[in-house]
């Protein structure tokens, strides 16, 4: 590692950081958390950079996706919300400013795991084979995170549906 | 396709944009990632080294059963407060400590910490700073700054932590034979510089700063 390979590396975190701390957000929910996410990932880059200079940013990426799903893994047992059955209907269409805010935050509320699918495919807008081979995870596993995920958000938003009209006494 | 597509997307993108840029230091991450390229080049090597040194002097001098509690009073700590000790949890109990137990208390005094032998001792941060919450988060955090000297030393004992299972993920910090904090460790932390969540409050943030700045 010299100082040319030290200042590509400085440039290149100046550059991209403004981008990649939305992904690590996205991914936490959290600033600080995200923040500690990008900095992992940035360190685990500069420990490559020899090998990995051409392209950084799809392996710091890759790193902050794995990084977040394994670290939820480790937690999960603490983490772990129980959702009741999904309801038989979807949910109406998801329009008002309320019903994203809502969106927002069951997001927000996913595991990590089931966040980091969503994100890399509707917010990366990856198919899911390149979807899994991101992740370590076999295409089955995608689908059915995919799957689970939506479930999940459709039963949040029915609540939040069915507590909205809710009258007082 | 499910009519939740392009709602995920445009929530998501909305997600995104609440991101503040970060606070980094490029040159530090290089360090970093240095120090991280050659500890995995010299690790097993200096392991087997270690392990050669360090078992014999461990026989010959080291106490059964170290003592977790606060520092010695004896004449060269006269002038200086008592070390800091990072502790790895090894477990916990939901009620105060037995007398003559190695175990230590908590801050609620309904909880007692026993630990593991992974641990280090520092003399002092070198800043501990209340941070105000941020967009997109919630309660006050306890910025810490370790001495240059401290940093690699703590850098291995996060990594040690991070991919274990809880308890031992946690690492107490313990001042004057008290647990203030006992943070879970998900990253190895080798920049010298962390953010433990310290409470909802900033009165909360407040009284843990002054038991970790008046030992």
């Amino acid at each position: 590692m010299n100082e040319r390979d030290r200042q590509e590396f400085a440039k290149f975190a100046a550059a991209r950081s403004g981008t990649l701390i939305r992904l690590a957000y996205v991914l936490t929910g959290d600033q600080h958390a995200a923040e500690d996410l990008l900095q992992t990932a940035l360190t685990r880059a500069a420990a490559r950079w020899g090998r990995i200079h051409a392209a950084p940013e799809a392996y710091v990426r890759q790193i902050m996706y794995r990084e977040q799903v394994s670290s939820w893994r480790r937690r999960a047992r603490r983490r772990e919300v129980t959702m009741s059955d999904p309801p038989d209907q979807a949910a109406g269409p998801v329009a008002s400013a309320e019903a994203r805010l809502d969106l927002r935050e069951a997001l927000r509320a996913l595991p990590a795991g089931k966040r980091a699918v969503l994100v890399l495919r509707y917010l990366e807008d990856l198919p899911e084979a390149q979807v899994a081979d991101i992740l370590g995870c076999s295409v089955g596993t995608v689908r059915s995170q995919t799957h689970k995920a939506i479930t999940q958000l459709r039963s949040v938003l029915a609540s939040a549906d069915l507590s909205s009209n809710e009258v007082g006494p | 396709m499910t009519e939740l597509d392009d709602p995920i997307t445009t929530a998501l993108r909305d997600l995104a944009e609440q991101a503040a840029p970060p606070r980094l230091n490029a040159d530090a991450l290089w360090r970093a990632g240095r120090r991280r390229r050659w500890a995995a080049i010299t690790a097993p090597v200096a392991a087997v080294a270690a392990v050669a040194v360090l078992v014999p002097l461990a026989v010959l001098s080291a106490p059964a059963h170290p003592a977790p509690g606060p520092a010695s009073t004896g004449s060269g700590s006269m002038h200086r407060p008592p070390p800091i000790q990072f502790r790895q949890v090894a477990r916990t109990t939901g009620h105060s400590c037995p007398s003559r137990s190695h175990g230590l208390p908590g801050t609620s005094k309904d909880e007692c910490f026993y630990f593991t032998h992974t641990a280090m001792t520092i003399s002092r941060f070198a800043s501990v700073t209340i941070t105000q919450p941020s967009p997109g988060t919630s309660g006050y955090w306890l910025s810490f700054r370790l001495e240059p000297a401290d940093t690699h030393r703590y850098g291995d004992l996060t990594q040690k932590l991070q991919n274990l299972p809880s308890p031992r993920d946690q690492l107490a910090i313990i001042a004057n034979g008290v647990v203030l904090l006992h943070p879970q460790i998900v990253a190895a932390l080798d920049l010298g510089v962390f953010q433990i969540y310290a409470g909802h409050t900033r009165a909360q943030a407040q009284q843990l700063l002054h038991r970790l700045q008046h030992r």
